[in-house]
């Protein structure tokens, strides 16, 4: 492939409906990107209401001429959580598997393996092709030495990058939002719908550190991959993948649109980036096996 | 009892009697000691890998002297200085003479006493905790360290124990974890 | 089960960690049924500097368990490094040539490795691999015939009985030491302050990147440059593991994913083996020989009480009492209201 694609990863945060439609609307109208994640990933809990959106949002999409992919949940605990993954891997088109229950339901058939998937080098991403797997977004963590070493090996595989948006760190049986709100996880009040870019997490001494959503612990800081076209070609790698945030998804989309067909250089898309309203400041440390938080240019 | 000593401590008036004491023939002792060690036991200077080589300066804080240990199997060092000579190194120990030694041979538990702040440890943490990792390996008694053999080597055992349980109770030392 | 099993009133098997040949010897002279352990490499999640054992010390090590009738299992639990995976082969060749009973894996290509080259060897499931539902855990039994998995410490008792009612592998559940709040192998938190993480390097907050630094009568715990706790002048100081520090969120200081507290869940022994679990393990690899011998104790004197039929939980807390003094804490996951 010598032209880059992008894409919007699946959303993580607690939005309403309306602001979901309105979302992908926009992101359908505007948005210049090939491909487009939908579905719940985080909270199972969250399911019962934006699963009534789902459906008119894919059609919108798959109308505007996207390719859309059902994302599955990420830490899957109930029977409705596990009958999610099962339902949509049997029957959509295009999946992507958050967690391994996810790939042995596919049985085979194509699927994009998750940054939740623990696939960290050239061996298990074969054995995962032999699955099905045809394309792969990275563990957030992995550096760009072991991205490359696994694009090299495996030249048919699609490598999708996650250059875009605070990094999914951690999942766990607990739920953050209520804890931070003295509510029990199982009457949370859906509480995590305050913070349509997560909770900040500081330290004691107010040093912006981390962001919580629901059961999910996130960076503050906001990735942003910036190499430019040819160096991205290089490295093997076939797409971005930009993370919905709480901001201008449009032109975020667009400064990394002219960043990959050469129309600009990394430091103007750093401005631009820089420009608009982040959560956080920019981050790309794990790209060179640095601390997460670091961002390269400093 | 007379003096209400500082958790674990010497009274000052012992400190201060112990800065007279002549400085090189107990580094003297030391170091062969560890160098008898790394010929009887080379497995645990592999476990210390790359660290063997570093500097760790062990510091009593309730005598006038410090220690430098360098154990790097049969080139080991142990060197004797006073406080205000005391060179750099890349790890620094410090806590009483009575926490110290209880570590060595397993009287104390080194997280424990850390977290109660009976031991302070500065510099390369890392380097520390492959010493204590070691240590905890080689279960070293006092005479065994010191190159005692057979009876011998049980008499001093129980002697240094007695010695070191009366000191911990004397100096109002941590309670041993074990 | 491994070793022998009586179908009606199967033991509890349980599983003891050692980070040195000491702390081996220490388990199997205390009673452990099994010894989970390491080689001193990047291979396992307990990578600490002056932990873990060499080719020769795990060879030795297998053969003194087997002499006190316990059963060692090897950690090569972390995912191997895309272009470098000839060090986890030659990890899983080596515990194969040591005679374990089992090895312990997460990465699927140490498993397929280990089933390809070594078929004949006992595959456990580590709780790196996260795996917690009927679905992931049959993929891994369908696809390299794992035997035994060990169960994320974010599942409830009612969750692991009803789990184990669906699924054919057996089970391991920790009952005792450490406690991860985040499930185990998701989570990414200590390489974004630090560059290494359990999954990537074997280590979770790391002590090479932790300060204490003493500001005023004041003394905080920093990893990577984070502030991750502070003490005050008297208060006894903690490690700095991320999950477990103290921070700000919706204006309230809090430690916000988890107390500082351990697991200990020798009260709900009588329910985790009515839920169907095989096996019982001790968190610790990093503890002392001292620690080792007296928990195990402690749980090998439950556990055969269990089998008596008596209730020894009063024992068995006393015996514990002395390893948890201090520090506080809890039963976790196991009941819901943690969550």
């Amino acid at each position: 492939m010598s032209t880059i694609e992008l894409s919007i990863g699946p959303n993580f945060f607690n939005w309403s409906n309306d602001k979901l439609v309105d979302f992908y609307a926009r992101i359908a109208d505007e948005a210049p990107v090939e491909r487009v994640y939908i579905g719940e990933v985080i909270c199972g809990k969250r399911m019962p209401f934006n699963d009534k959106v789902w459906p008119e949002i894919y059609e919108r999409l798959a109308n505007a001429g996207k390719a859309v992919v059902f994302s599955t949940i990420a830490l899957p605990v109930t029977v409705r959580d596990r009958k999610s993954i099962n339902a949509l891997s049997a029957d959509a088109e295009l999946v992507e598997a958050n967690d391994i229950a996810g790939v042995h339901k596919r049985s085979g058939q194509p699927f994009v393996g998750g940054p939740f998937l623990n696939i960290y080098n050239e061996h298990t991403a074969k054995v995962m092709m032999n699955l099905g797997m045809e394309t792969f977004c990275p563990p957030v963590e992995l550096p760009m030495t072991s991205v490359e070493a696994i694009a090299q090996a495996l030249p048919d595989l699609t490598i999708e990058l996650f250059a875009f948006g605070r990094l999914p760190l951690a999942v766990s049986g607990r739920c953050y939002h209520a804890r931070a709100h003295k509510l029990h996880k199982d009457s949370c009040q859906f509480i995590c719908d305050r913070d349509p870019d997560g909770m900040d997490v500081t330290t004691l001494d107010d040093q912006k550190f981390l962001a919580a959503n629901g059961i999910q612990t996130l960076s503050h800081s906001v990735q942003a991959i910036t190499l430019n076209r040819d160096e991205l070609l290089t490295k093997g790698i076939d797409r971005l993948r930009l993370s919905p945030q709480d901001i201008d998804m449009i032109a975020i989309a667009e400064t990394y649109r002219d960043l990959v067909d050469g129309k600009i250089e990394s430091t103007e898309a750093e401005a631009r980036l820089q420009a608009q309203k982040l959560p956080g400041a920019l981050a790309n440390g794990y790209v060179t096996g640095k601390p997460g938080h670091v961002w390269q240019a400093d | 009892m007379f003096f209400k000593p500082e958790r674990g401590q010497f009274p000052p008036a012992l400190q201060k009697a112990l800065g007279i004491l002549p400085v090189p023939p107990l580094g003297f002792a030391l170091t062969r000691a560890v160098r008898r060690l790394a010929r009887n036991r080379p497995d645990l200077f592999e476990r210390l890998d790359t660290y063997k080589r570093s500097h760790f300066i062990i510091d009593p804080i309730d005598i006038p002297q410090v220690f430098r240990l360098i154990p790097n199997g049969e080139h080991a060092t142990v060197e004797m200085f006073k406080r205000k000579d005391a060179p750099e190194g890349a790890a620094r120990i410090s806590g009483p003479l009575v926490v110290l030694l209880g570590l060595v041979d397993g009287t104390y538990d080194g997280d424990a006493v850390f977290f109660t702040r009976d031991l302070v440890i500065e510099g390369d943490t890392d380097a520390v905790l492959a010493l204590r990792n070691t240590m905890e390996e080689a279960d070293l008694t006092p005479a065994e360290f010191l190159g005692f053999k057979g009876r011998s080597r049980e008499l001093v055992n129980g002697a240094t124990d007695k010695t070191l349980d009366h000191l911990r109770r004397l100096l109002d030392a941590p309670t041993a974890t074990s | 089960m491994l070793g022998q099993r009586n179908d009606n009133n199967p033991s509890l098997e349980l599983v003891c960690p050692a980070g040195t040949p000491a702390a081996l010897k220490a388990a199997a002279e205390a009673g452990a049924h099994s010894i989970y352990c390491g080689l001193r490499n990047e291979t396992n999640a307990r990578n600490f500097p002056g932990l873990n054992f060499s080719e020769k010390e795990l060879n030795a090590g297998v053969r003194l368990a087997h002499k006190h009738g316990s059963h060692v299992l090897v950690a090569v639990n972390t995912f191997a490094r895309a272009g470098d995976t000839q060090i986890w082969k030659r990890a899983v060749d080596a515990v194969a040539a040591s005679r374990a009973d089992a090895i312990i894996a997460a990465d699927i290509a140490v498993l397929d490795y280990a089933k390809e080259k070594h078929p004949d060897l006992r595959l456990h499931l580590s709780v790196q691999a996260a795996a917690a539902t009927p679905e992931s855990i049959s993929f891994y039994q369908d696809t390299f015939g794992v035997q035994r998995v060990v169960l994320p410490r974010v599942m409830s008792v009612e969750e692991i009985e009803k789990l184990n009612k669906e699924i054919s592998v057996e089970t391991e559940v920790f009952v005792f030491g450490g406690l991860c709040v985040m499930t185990e192998g998701r989570c990414a938190l200590s390489s974004y302050a630090t560059g290494k993480s359990p999954n990537l390097t074997g280590v979770c907050s790391p002590p090479g990147d932790v300060s204490y630094d003493e500001e005023g009568s004041n003394l905080y715990a920093r990893l990577g440059g984070f502030t991750i706790d502070g003490f005050g002048a008297g208060e006894t100081a903690g490690y700095p593991t991320l999950c477990k520090g103290r921070f700000k969120a919706e204006g309230e200081t809090s430690y916000l994913f988890e107390d500082p507290v351990s697991l200990n869940a020798a009260g709900l022994l009588p329910r985790l083996k009515k839920a169907g679990v095989t096996a019982l393990k001790i968190e610790g690899r990093q503890r002392g020989k001292a620690y080792i011998s007296q928990v195990v104790k402690a749980f090998r004197a439950a556990v055969d009480a269990l089998d008596e039929g008596r209730n020894a939980e009063e024992e068995v807390s006393a015996m514990l009492s002395a390893m948890t003094e201090g520090g506080r804490e809890t039963t976790g996951a196991y009941k819901k209201i943690w969550r």
